[in-house]
């Protein structure tokens, strides 16, 4: 059984102009151990769905519809104390940029055995002193640095922090939304590196949010790719990068320059974003595709699967399949 | 640290000298002086005026009696006041200043300790119910019209229910026959009170050194301050003097009631406030991702990263502590430095009123530096600025 | 048969006459207490006996004060002494009046024959017959029985105990606004003078001389009788002045005339001058050479020149004495140190010697103060009688007694001297509404306010049972003030018409709902024996239009001309003012527009209001002139400069008019309107030259005559005072008095608690 599945996700935020759309009916399954990785542009929902799962959606914040299950739970059935017992214990989240997630008035140190005491009321602070010298000699910190504030660390050392907390209390899946953006690109390989090689030693699911498909190629093991809240198309990375069923894929690939050719010019999707206040009936990408036809634009196509699935699991919603 | 105060204290003495410079000129600038009063008298000849005008200096030219002044102050010698001739200036402000400081003082304290805990849960609490009563509470008490909102406590509590007495800082027929005069009674409160103080910073000090706050030692303050308490009260019960230390707090009630009760609305506000613009940061959603408890998040994660306006804005108000309330100290018959110093200034009692702007200058300014130091103090990031 | 009709006759006659004679038949007098046979004197209730003589009854069972008066004569008794005053002559009684039985029941025979009765007691009938002029009374005596005599006997031992110390006891209440300045009687008398610093400390001192109220009669206090004649010797002129020599201070000492000596001599040796306020008033160190003591009750002035009414009567003879016991090192110390007056001034005083039935308690500083009784002092024994003109003044203890020289006519009040309490308690209270609020809850007695109430806490306290409200009139005045100086103020009749059109009793009653009482002298009428009631009034009697008219032709008159003339036109079935414009002066020139400087709404709404329609009133005339609220510091300098058109301002007075020469003789330096009147200064000079008190009313009425004429001032109002206590608490003795009770601080000295 799937360690976390969402069915028909839908989300909507209701703000002062209207109602977004953020997520559509979106649907995912991932199994233990197992890492995925969910792409797209800013404002395609990918942070929502993560927040989402976590229960740490704003007020305004709506779920249509759609179940998130947990180990077996729904976690939207779940009371807020509930929840509370899930959140970190179970499932822990790496925050996107990690600059000002640790709270600036007490030292990192505390802060991480404040967190573990809380899902461990029994452990002695000693031993979860002890536990949180592990973590730091886990993610490469020295420990001096426990008795040190938020301010003093540089942001590659506080995104190693970040992750260390998120091991804190050896949850079974992670989420790490954008844990790199604001790194440069040796901090990112030597973390992305590390954080894989935990998670293959303690067996632990990580959900990986980002823009950048390199870096998906990197670590996830299956990628989704969303566009204005709805997943276009999913499957296992090597598959989904070597031959993209979804337009949209294929352009955010041709979009990476290649280090081999000649490059003169960037290569771009055109067209414009979607307007999320009012969304279309058919397919959302419909505005820049150039395989779009006037079914595109009544009908919104379907997540199916598609002819290339070398597993069974490549699917992609699109009338015009590459 | 050091280097720092030293700094600042530099600062201090320059401001005050431009302060009082510029005190001393307009008060004498304003017409008339002391003498004024006995124009109305026709007993008083001009040769009369004339001599008292002499007697008091005032006879010379403004700067003479400025350049004596100076000269006097930096001995320390702030002269005699022309009211009360020939009693120290000092020796008034010694009796009356104890009086004001423990009214506004304690009135402060409370009202932002109160206000900052209410504020606190306004704010957790946003647009339910509670919070909108709070909120227009505070409103309502910050526009009221404090004249009106104290003669009113004063006429129900008073005079009405008789619960509290109706004037004064003391009972005339307890105090016909008490052994000490009420000024030292007021020091011995005074200095009850900063021995306390003391105790607790220590106490919160040491706690800090030695690590985290854990939930058993949140109650150690508590108790520290009880015990504190506790053998005040036992040492002035040994020593006789518990009853008029009663007597005088007892006649602190409304005062420090009807002034709490005023100011709480704005520290609340001013705590929801900053508060409210903590609650956008991304560690109060990252504190709730990792499950940490509502309490936790609610002191830990918010009011503490909150507390820097407040506590500037009640380190200055203590400051003002120094300067009392005319309005106050006319209603409830609490003769304070406030209508000490308004009647010298409009009396033309230029040693009394100079010597009080002093006083309460120094007091103001280092409530400033205390403000600087505090902040500094609760704020990991600024320490350095500080030197520490 | 002739001579049994001739017995018959005889016995008819008798019989008439005997009925002529009894019927008159005497009058049975009825009571529901018995008279008492106790030990040999006959009591009776006084009012059977009072009544049927005439006289009026007043028995005030708070004070014990027993006083019927009728007939021309007055007798003043008190329950449980045994010593009472028939028209002010001592007399001892057998028996003391004493209540028995809900009846004061005083000695028959002393009563009636006080007033002129007869008193006959027919032993074996048991019957007291009274007769006066033609009028026959009788009283059945029943015979006492043994317990009723017990009983009385112990009534009477207890009413003496009780009136043995004449006093009441119990604690004086009073709310006061201000701490006093200094709880020294040399500087209180300096540069420390206030109100609550004198309501602190006169009570305990006292001078050689005073002003009694509440009639304000000048008489001897520490002196035992008038001072001596001024006679010249040599070079200097001086007088003998007789002293008591039955006072003594609190702490035993004897007052001798060591004490007045060193008092005067010590000041003298500081300087007068340097002590400022009263000291500076009253001793002139121009004018007193010395004191000398001629013996232990005996003092002798030397003065360099024939001394009026304000340096001797009203200055120098009402100086405070100083034990010289207790003062004689603190000015040894003070003469020795760099600034004796500072040294003296700063001397605290904590324990003084006094001498005014008072002596100092606690002060506590911001809150209270209060002054205690002295129960070594014999004050409490004394009364003083006054006479349709002059007094009497007794102590029974001590046997002192003084009359007036002029003393004519009957008693017409009287009033004991006390303290009658304990104790008196100032309590500080920094608001107003905050004292008058204490009143009603009853935690003081009285509230001591130099200013009197206003019109709301007076609607506040009227409501209350309990609280007794009192109207004086306060002795001062508010005017409008010209620069006599300055054009064209200078011109006599343009002050006269200005005056004229000065409505001040409509603006009082119908404007200010008759707050304030309009007066035009400048002496006021509740100084009864300096006020000229003939002086003149402009426009008395007039309404609006006729004051118009009448200020006009003044102008007119004197050579003013308009460009529009001011006049009454009838209008609407009444009459219309027409305003004028443009006057010019008798020498052509236009009337440059004037500034009236008035203190702002804040601070007087009373002024201010008057400043308001003086300005319209004085437009009407075709003046262009404006008010100028201001400050009142800026007002009292403008008027110290001599830099003003016309101000509007007042002044709190003495008994003693000294304000008619300071105010108004040319060369006075307080004389801030620039009058010059030549004639005013002769008869002025002669007023302060005059040393007998008569003469020198008659050139005070003179003064006010010309005042009245020339008009340097528009005198406008005078502030009446309203003041409340409880009357659950307190009794005074009197409470009609210029200056009401705050005039003589609450009256400590003479106040009685109620049971």
């Amino acid at each position: 059984m799937a360690l976390l599945e969402l069915q028909d996700l839908s989300l909507h935020y209701h703000t002062g102009r209207g109602v977004i759309s953020a997520v559509n009916q979106l649907s995912l399954a991932l199994d233990a151990g197992e890492s995925l990785g969910l792409v797209g542009e800013s404002g395609s929902g990918k942070s929502s769905i993560a927040h989402a799962i976590l229960r740490l959606l704003p007020a305004y914040a709506q779920i249509r519809q759609g179940r998130i299950y947990f180990a077996g739970r729904n976690l939207l059935d779940l009371t807020e104390p509930q929840m509370r017992e899930v959140r970190w214990r179970q499932i822990a989240m790496v925050f996107q940029a990690a600059m000002n997630t640790l709270n600036p008035m007490y030292t990192v140190g505390a802060q991480v055995v404040e967190t573990i005491l809380t899902h461990e009321p029994n452990m002695s602070s000693k031993a979860a002193r002890a536990r949180v010298e592990e973590l730091y000699a886990l993610v490469g910190l020295p420990c001096t640095l426990l008795r040190r504030y938020p301010h003093e660390y540089s942001g590659g050392m506080k995104q190693r922090a970040c992750i260390a907390l998120a091991l804190a209390c050896n949850p079974q899946l992670i989420i790490a939304d954008e844990p790199t953006t604001a790194l440069d690109v040796i901090m990112q390989a030597r973390i992305l590196g590390e954080l894989e090689s935990i998670r293959k030693e303690r067996g632990m699911s990580v959900i990986y949010i980002s823009h950048d498909m390199a870096m998906m190629a990197q670590v996830a093991e299956r990628i989704g790719v969303m566009y204005a809240g709805v997943l276009v198309e999913y499957g296992c990375t090597i598959d989904l990068l070597a031959a993209p069923a979804h337009p949209y894929t294929a352009g955010l690939l041709a979009a990476v320059p290649s280090m081999a050719d000649d490059v003169t010019q960037l290569q771009e999707i055109p067209g414009e974003p979607v307007d999320l206040y009012a969304p279309p009936a058919g397919c959302r990408f419909y505005p820049r595709c150039s395989r779009a036809t006037a079914q595109c634009k009544e009908q919104a196509p379907p997540l199916l699967p598609c002819r290339r699935n070398r597993d069974g699991e490549h699917k992609a919603a699109c009338w015009h399949l590459l | 640290m050091l280097r720092y105060l030293g700094h600042r204290l530099l600062q201090i003495l320059v401001l005050l000298f431009v302060f009082i410079t510029l005190t001393y000129f307009i008060l004498q600038a304003m017409p008339g002086d002391f003498t004024s009063i006995y124009a109305s008298n026709p007993q008083m000849t001009p040769e009369m005026i004339a001599n008292l005008q002499a007697r008091f200096g005032l006879n010379e030219s403004v700067w003479v009696q400025y350049v004596r002044f100076l000269r006097n102050i930096v001995t320390g010698d702030l002269g005699v006041s022309f009211s009360e001739y020939p009693r120290p200036v000092w020796d008034i402000i010694k009796e009356r200043l104890p009086r004001t400081f423990v009214l506004f003082f304690s009135a402060n304290i409370i009202s932002f300790y109160i206000g900052f805990w209410l504020g606190k849960w306004s704010a957790w609490y946003k647009g339910r119910a509670a919070d909108k009563v709070l909120v227009t509470g505070s409103i309502s008490l910050i526009t009221a019209f404090y004249p009106l909102v104290a003669f009113m406590a004063l006429w129900v509590f008073s005079y009405h229910l008789g619960w509290l007495p109706l004037n004064n800082f003391v009972d005339p027929i307890l105090w016909s026959n008490a052994p000490l005069s009420s000024m030292q009674v007021f020091g011995y409160i005074i200095y009850a009170a900063v021995v306390t103080t003391a105790l607790l910073i220590l106490v919160s000090l040491l706690l800090r050194k030695k690590g985290v706050a854990g939930a058993k030692s949140r109650w150690i303050p508590p108790i520290v301050l009880g015990l504190a308490l506790l053998s005040a009260v036992a040492l002035f019960q040994r020593s006789g003097l518990l009853i008029y230390v009663f007597d005088i707090l007892y006649h602190l009630l409304l005062p420090l009631f009807v002034l709490t009760f005023i100011r709480i609305g704005s520290s609340l506000l001013l705590t929801r406030d900053a508060v409210l613009a903590v609650t956008q940061e991304d560690y109060v959603l990252a504190a709730r991702a990792r499950g940490l408890a509502p309490a936790v998040i609610r002191n830990r994660y918010l009011a503490r990263n909150a507390i820097h306006p407040v506590v500037t804005s009640l380190a200055l108000s203590l400051g003002e502590s120094f300067s009392g309330g005319v309005v106050t100290e006319t209603l409830f018959s609490w003769p304070g430095i406030g209508l000490t110093l308004l009647r010298a200034s409009l009396g033309g009692d230029y040693p009394l009123a100079v010597g009080a702007f002093i006083i309460t200058g120094i007091f103001l300014l280092l409530g400033h530096v205390a403000a600087d130091i505090a902040t500094a103090c609760l704020d990991p990031r600024l320490r350095d600025s500080i030197g520490r | 048969m002739r001579f049994s009709s001739a017995i018959v006759l005889l016995l008819c006659l008798l019989a008439g006459t005997s009925a002529a004679a009894a019927g008159s038949a005497p009058v049975q007098l009825a009571s529901s207490t018995p008279p008492v046979l106790y030990e040999g004197t006959t009591l009776a209730p006084v009012r059977v006996v009072a009544d049927w003589l005439g006289a009026a009854t007043i028995y005030d069972p708070a004070t014990g004060k027993l006083d019927v008066s009728g007939l021309g004569h007055t007798v003043n008794m008190r329950i449980g002494v045994d010593s009472a005053w028939v028209d002010g002559q001592p007399v001892t009684l057998t028996v003391p009046p004493v209540v028995h039985h809900g009846s004061t029941l005083v000695p028959i025979r002393f009563l009636a024959n006080a007033f002129g009765a007869s008193v006959t007691y027919d032993a074996t009938q048991r019957i007291v017959l009274l007769q006066i002029s033609e009028r026959e009374a009788a009283l059945k005596v029943p015979p006492t029985s043994a317990a009723t005599i017990a009983e009385l006997r112990a009534g009477i031992s207890d009413a003496k105990l009780k009136a043995a110390t004449y006093s009441k006891g119990g604690t004086y209440t009073v709310g006061v606004f201000e701490e006093p300045k200094s709880n020294n009687i040399v500087n209180a008398m300096g540069t420390g003078a206030t109100t609550w610093t004198n309501a602190f400390l006169l009570p305990q001192y006292s001078t050689l001389y005073g002003n009694t109220a509440p009639r304000f009669d000048y008489a001897p206090v520490l002196a035992s009788g008038d001072p001596g004649p001024i006679t010249q010797e040599g070079d200097l002129f001086t007088a003998v002045v007789p002293l008591r020599k039955d006072m003594h201070w609190s702490d035993g000492t004897r007052f001798t005339a060591a004490d007045v000596v060193f008092t005067y001599m010590s000041i003298l040796a500081v300087g007068p001058d340097q002590l400022s306020g009263y000291w500076e008033y009253a001793i002139n160190k121009d004018l007193l050479v010395k004191v000398e003591a001629l013996d232990d009750f005996t003092v002798k002035f030397y003065l360099t020149a024939k001394p009026g009414l304000a340096q001797w009567q009203y200055g120098l003879l009402q100086v405070v004495i100083l034990p010289k016991h207790h003062w004689e090192p603190v000015f040894k110390q003070a003469l020795e140190s760099q600034d004796p007056v500072k040294t003296l001034y700063a001397f605290n005083d904590a324990n003084p010697v006094t001498i005014g039935g008072f002596i100092s308690g606690r002060w506590e500083k911001g809150a209270f103060f209060e002054i205690k009784r002295d129960p070594t002092s014999n004050s409490p024994y004394e009364a003083i009688f006054f006479h349709e003109q002059g007094l009497v003044i007794r102590n029974t203890k001590t046997g002192y007694s003084y009359q007036s020289e002029n003393l004519a006519g009957s008693v017409v009040d009287t009033v004991n001297s006390g303290p009658f309490v304990d104790n008196v308690m100032y309590r500080v209270y920094l608001d107003q509404n905050a004292a008058y609020l204490a009143l009603q809850k009853g935690e003081v007695d009285y509230v001591l306010n130099p200013s009197g109430m206003s019109k709301g806490i007076l609607g506040m306290l009227e409501k209350h049972p309990d609280i007794a409200i009192v109207q004086n009139a306060t002795n001062g005045f508010r005017f409008l003030g010209f620069n006599c100086d300055r054009y064209p103020m200078n011109i006599k009749a343009f002050r006269q018409a200005i005056a004229t059109v000065t409505d001040r009793d409509w603006l009082a009653e119908n404007v200010l709902q008759g707050v304030i009482e309009p007066i035009a002298s400048v002496v006021p009428p509740g100084n009864g024996f300096w006020h000229n009631p003939d002086a003149k009034v402009w426009g008395a009697g007039m309404d609006e239009y006729a004051r118009l008219e009448a200020a006009v032709k003044i102008l007119k008159d004197a050579g003013f001309t308009w460009s529009k003339e001011p006049e009454v036109v009838p209008a609407r079935g009444g009459y219309a003012v027409v305003e004028g414009e443009g006057l010019r002066g008798p020498d052509g020139r236009l009337i440059p527009q004037l500034t009236i400087l008035s203190p702002t709404q804040g601070y007087d709404p009373l002024r201010y209001t008057f400043a308001l329609h003086l300005e319209g009133w004085i437009r009407t005339l075709g003046i262009n002139v404006r008010t100028r609220p201001s400050d009142f510091s800026l007002i009292v300098e403008r008027q110290n400069t001599r830099d003003y058109d016309m101000i509007i301002s007042g002044y709190s007075l003495g008994l003693y008019p000294s304000h008619l020469p300071a105010f108004f003789h040319s060369q006075s330096g307080a004389n801030r309107s620039n009058y010059v009147n030549p004639t005013y200064d002769s008869v002025i000079e002669a007023f302060l030259a005059a040393d007998e008190i008569n003469a020198a009313r008659q050139y005070a009425f003179a003064a006010q005559e010309i005042l009245a004429e020339d008009v340097p001032y528009v005198v406008l109002y005078v502030n009446p005072l309203t003041e409340g206590y409880r009357r659950d608490r307190v009794r005074y003795q009197f409470t009609e008095l210029l200056d009401g009770i705050q005039g003589s601080y609450g009256m400590p000295g003479s106040v009685y608690m109620l049971e």
